[in-house]
């Protein structure tokens, strides 16, 4: 019988491996189409610019990235093609690069060329970080921001007396990060002052009473949907607030749900029926009611032009229909799993995503993590070039939950410590400027590509000539919105701020 | 008597009642004889109907029932719970 080996048992077996390159993070050394590298066992300790293969901190796959730096108990790692530091622990490494297959031709490690390429590499990726990128400190209310949280997801009680923190910096940290009302059972037995706990327990009670009436509205509107024969398929937080220990503790402000595009015009007539206001859009129709009720309606789960389109544009045919007879459906566990971080993935792209993604990404990882085929997983992650990615949410989720702060640096945690609000756009700007300048970064935000302009204004697939008209609509809406206006103006306070490329 | 158009429902060990159209914009936590009575109150009751359901439900005398009653309606009166 022929079994397939691993890669370590391969190593034991043969004394090499070679293997294919998956994702982009080497580039432009490997490349993933085209390039294999070869595999031997380590022996001792490595050296800096070695290249180990080595396992996630989940163990559900491998990563090959570069040695930067040799620690007492871990190698600092990081992708050519990346811009943050992981911290490895030596006994995670499974093998070392000898050499690899570049356009046919086997080079080794120890090629002077390709020495050279290293030296060079490696020092330009020290110098584009510090181009784009502040040098990271993490604050102290950032510290006990993921320290709170991780006892939150945990489930577990919080004993510590934090001292010297900023309360109020601490709060507005929650707030922007969408976990205020998370973290209020441990902020209120610390010494958070009494008047910003009664604000911070409004957030949480509005939190919980907002879940236990979107809830029971759902509950409604899928009852009509099952009388009325209209499938439907729910989303995000929807599905992720399960995950979490109690009620109220995951806060999300809509209901997104996948339906039936072919019944658009009866979803609408029951929306309007239960007296929501409608709002059409290129890919999602929302509905909104006070007090608090807010329902988009997905026709597909990326908008067209976005190169994840057609690695989930097959939802409705790997779906799971709840019961025979129901017209509810669900996605299988690994679709689900993908197009959260997919979904994750866009907003990080954009500026950045907070540290509840890394929670919610943790639980349902935990949830689910003894029925995933994560071999499937990785597959669809590496073909929709997000492994990449993945794998650094994943080191982050792990070394922030399961308190094996040797996986994760202040670097990585940085990244999404930096999402929200304020923090995403700064960092947005600083990267976008450095590559193309202030001017390049205003023309392009008024300016905006005829693709993406389609997905705001549909009718331009019909009619392209009418894109300046668009241009121009857009700029007057900012103009005459007053949350636009507000937006855009913070926007070009950071943009024209002295130190944005080369703060420090 | 009757309530107004609440949603009761358990979380996290507290009975937690809203309105659905918000016509009370906050939450009142119960305890589960509470969480009882208010249940008993979505559809129309006399104060009588009330005493009864609440002897039978947890076995107690007829006046302890009916101060807890008056205390809960109390409650739900003074944020406006109750339909007039």
């Amino acid at each position: 019988m022929n079994e397939k080996l691993t890669i370590e048992q391969t190593l034991d077996k043969y004394g090499f491996i070679i293997h294919k390159v998956q994702g982009t993070s080497m580039l432009p050394l490997l490349n993933e189409d085209t390039d294999l590298v070869r595999l031997v066992p380590v022996k001792g300790k490595l050296k800096k610019y070695d290249l180990p293969l080595y396992r996630s901190p989940q163990g559900t796959h491998y990563i090959l990235h570069r040695i930067l730096e040799v620690k007492k108990n871990y190698y600092l790692i990081c992708g050519d093609n990346n811009t943050f530091y992981e911290k490895v622990p030596f006994d995670r490494v499974v093998a070392v690069a000898e050499g690899f297959y570049k356009d046919g031709k086997y080079v080794t490690c120890d090629d002077p060329e390709y020495l050279k390429y290293v030296e060079k590499r490696c020092e330009g990726s020290v110098k584009n970080r510090e181009v784009y990128k502040k040098p990271i400190r993490i604050s102290a209310e950032q510290r006990l921001l993921l320290d709170m949280l991780r006892h939150a997801v945990l489930d577990i009680p919080y004993t510590s007396k934090p001292e010297n923190i900023n309360w109020k910096l601490f709060f507005v940290l929650a707030q922007k990060q969408e976990i205020a009302a998370m973290l209020y059972p441990y902020v209120k037995n610390t010494d958070c002052p009494k008047e910003l706990l009664i604000r911070w327990k409004q957030v949480a009670d509005m939190a919980l009473r907002k879940e236990i009436l979107f809830d029971a509205e759902r509950k409604a509107i899928f009852a009509e949907f099952e009388k009325e024969k209209i499938k439907y398929l729910p989303l995000k937080g929807i599905i992720i607030k399960e995950f979490y220990p109690h009620k109220g503790m995951r806060q999300f402000t809509d209901n997104d749900i996948l339906f039936d595009t072919d019944r658009r015009n009866d979803l609408i007539a029951i929306m309007k029926a239960r007296n929501y206001e409608f709002e059409s859009g290129a890919t999602h129709d929302v509905f909104t009611k006070k007090p608090v009720y807010e329902f988009e309606f997905h026709k597909m789960l990326f908008v067209r032009d976005n190169p994840l389109y057609k690695h989930f544009s097959d939802v409705w045919e790997n779906a799971t229909q709840e019961s025979e007879t129901s017209f509810a459906y669900h996605m299988k566990h690994e679709d689900f799993y993908c197009y959260t971080i997919a979904h994750a993935y866009k907003h990080f792209s954009n500026g950045g995503i907070g540290a509840r993604f890394l929670a919610d990404l943790f639980l349902m990882h935990r949830a689910w993590k003894d029925s995933l085929d994560l071999d499937a997983i990785q597959k669809k992650l590496t073909k929709a070039k997000l492994i990449d990615f993945y794998n650094m949410a994943a080191n982050c989720a792990v070394g922030v939950f399961d308190g094996n702060d040797v996986t994760v640096s202040d670097d990585m945690i940085a990244q999404f410590l930096f999402g929200g609000m304020f923090g995403s756009m700064e960092r947005n700007i600083a990267k976008k400027v450095a590559e193309k300048g202030r001017l390049g970064y205003l023309r392009r935000r008024i300016f905006i590509p005829y693709d993406q302009m389609r997905s705001i204004y549909p009718i331009l697939y019909k009619l392209p000539i009418l894109l300046p008209f668009c241009w121009l609509a857009k700029v007057f809406g900012v103009l005459f919105t007053k949350e636009k206006l507000a937006y855009f103006l913070t926007e070009l306070k950071l943009l024209f701020r002295k130190n944005i490329v080369d703060d420090d | 008597m009757k309530l107004k158009d609440v949603i009761i429902t358990e979380a996290n060990g507290d009975y937690i009642a809203v309105t659905a159209d918000g016509t009370f914009n906050g939450m009142i936590r119960m305890n589960r004889t509470a969480a009882f009575i208010a249940e008993e109150l979505k559809e129309e009751k006399t104060l009588e109907q009330l005493i009864s359901a609440v002897c039978k439900k947890y076995d107690v005398a007829e006046e302890i029932a009916k101060q807890n009653i008056l205390n809960v309606i109390k409650q739900f009166d003074s944020v406006g719970l109750i339909e007039k």
